[in-house]
């Protein structure tokens, strides 16, 4: 059990956190409102629509040594399609490039010490920060352990010896933390396998038709009591799919 | 320095369903209402319309309907082993425990990332 904490000694921290983690740089937005409601009708934060198909953050070499472990994590296989031919890498890319590899709405202050297991990402890297660094000193590790080998022109099951080294925390990076950089991609390859199309993964739905997920729908009610059938339905993404129609959905 | 505000008959703490039911009540018999809330304003067709809401990257891995930890957090972290962080909104609570109905609510979804949370993250946030 903790130590219980008393009301006074609970803000006294509060007040020499606030100090030492520098909030006032970036204060809450308070707000007044009086006598209207802060919103209009037919208004909404809808999703951010990607553009382009260049990648922003990764590097060339970086790029291929992401589509080569994606494609370890989620392979092509007799099922389908894999992480790599859904464009995780893509995704993730564009995860980098924006206010998730900036880590932006995190706390990124300190103190630094170690978190525990069940604390999840805890590294003072962003993100972005994070993959570039991992991949260098990665590439560093197989050079060093397969004769001057970079990653992408290991064999399979080799690659799979240094995604498993990662993911034991068995290969030393310096000053990355290889579990973290692990749990972040293997997250990531699984958002870019399944999220809505709109990330720039999941590219036809690949993800979703493996696992006959219908998507995105707006209303099942056609389907309620339709118990113990396969349905087979077409997935739907956030912006529909080519060739459907909303008015006959 | 406290800034001294007009007075009025009723102060909320908290501006969820319960504060707006006594918010309407309070002011149909004529009181003078102050609501406190904490974060941004949020309503359901803005932020979470049902053509939009099924987005399990943005709502779920993204806690796009938290407020940002990068400005509500207060740590202080494993040396005490406690961590205070203060609760999130009502609608954000309402994604948690949605989905800890049918799968595992672990440490692992409450402390996500850049989330610091420590043994008695629970009874601080109130949850």
């Amino acid at each position: 059990m903790p130590p219980k904490l008393s009301r006074r000694h609970l803000l006294s921290i509060s007040v020499a956190a606030g100090t030492a983690a520098g909030l006032a740089e970036k204060p809450a937005a308070a707000r007044a409102i009086a006598k209207e409601i802060p919103w209009s009708p037919a208004s909404a934060s809808i999703p951010e629509i990607l553009s382009g198909h260049d990648y922003i953050f990764l590097t060339a070499d970086e790029v291929a040594f992401v589509d080569a472990a994606v494609a370890r994590l989620i392979p092509d296989d007799e099922l389908g399609p894999g992480a790599k031919e859904a464009g995780a890498t893509f995704f993730i890319d564009r995860q980098l490039a924006g206010a998730f590899g900036a880590a932006n709405a995190w706390y990124m202050h300190g103190p630094w010490a170690d978190g525990e297991e069940t604390q999840g990402y805890q590294s003072r890297m962003t993100p972005a920060q994070l993959y570039r660094a991992a991949i260098k000193a990665i590439e560093r590790h197989c050079r060093q352990t397969f004769g001057g080998k970079i990653f992408i022109s290991l064999s399979a099951d080799q690659q799979d010896q240094v995604l498993s080294g990662l993911e034991k925390g068995e290969i030393n990076l310096g000053a990355v933390k290889a579990k973290s950089f692990f749990e972040i991609l293997l997250q990531n390859t699984i958002e870019g396998f399944f999220s809505d199309p709109i990330y720039g993964g999941n590219r036809d739905m690949v993800g979703w038709k493996l696992i006959d997920f219908p998507g995105a729908r707006y209303d099942y009610r056609p389907y309620v009591k339709k118990h113990n059938e396969r349905l087979s339905l077409d997935p739907v993404g956030i912006k529909g799919r080519p060739g459907w129609d909303p008015a006959k959905s | 320095m406290a800034t001294r505000l007009p007075p009025v008959d009723v102060v909320l703490v908290g501006f969820g369903w319960t504060g707006a039911i006594l918010g309407q009540e309070l002011t149909e018999a004529g009181l003078r209402v102050v609501a406190i809330e904490r974060g941004g304003w949020r309503d359901t067709p803005t932020d979470f319309a049902v053509t939009f809401a099924q987005d399990e990257l943005r709502y779920y891995y993204r806690h796009a309907l938290f407020q940002e930890p990068v400005r509500e957090t207060l740590t202080f972290r494993n040396k005490t082993r406690a961590c205070l962080q203060l609760p999130d909104s009502q609608a954000a609570r309402r994604v948690i425990h949605e989905r800890s109905a049918d799968s595992e609510l672990t440490n692992a979804t409450l402390c996500s990332p850049g989330r610091p949370v420590g043994q008695d993250q629970r009874s601080f946030a109130g949850t």
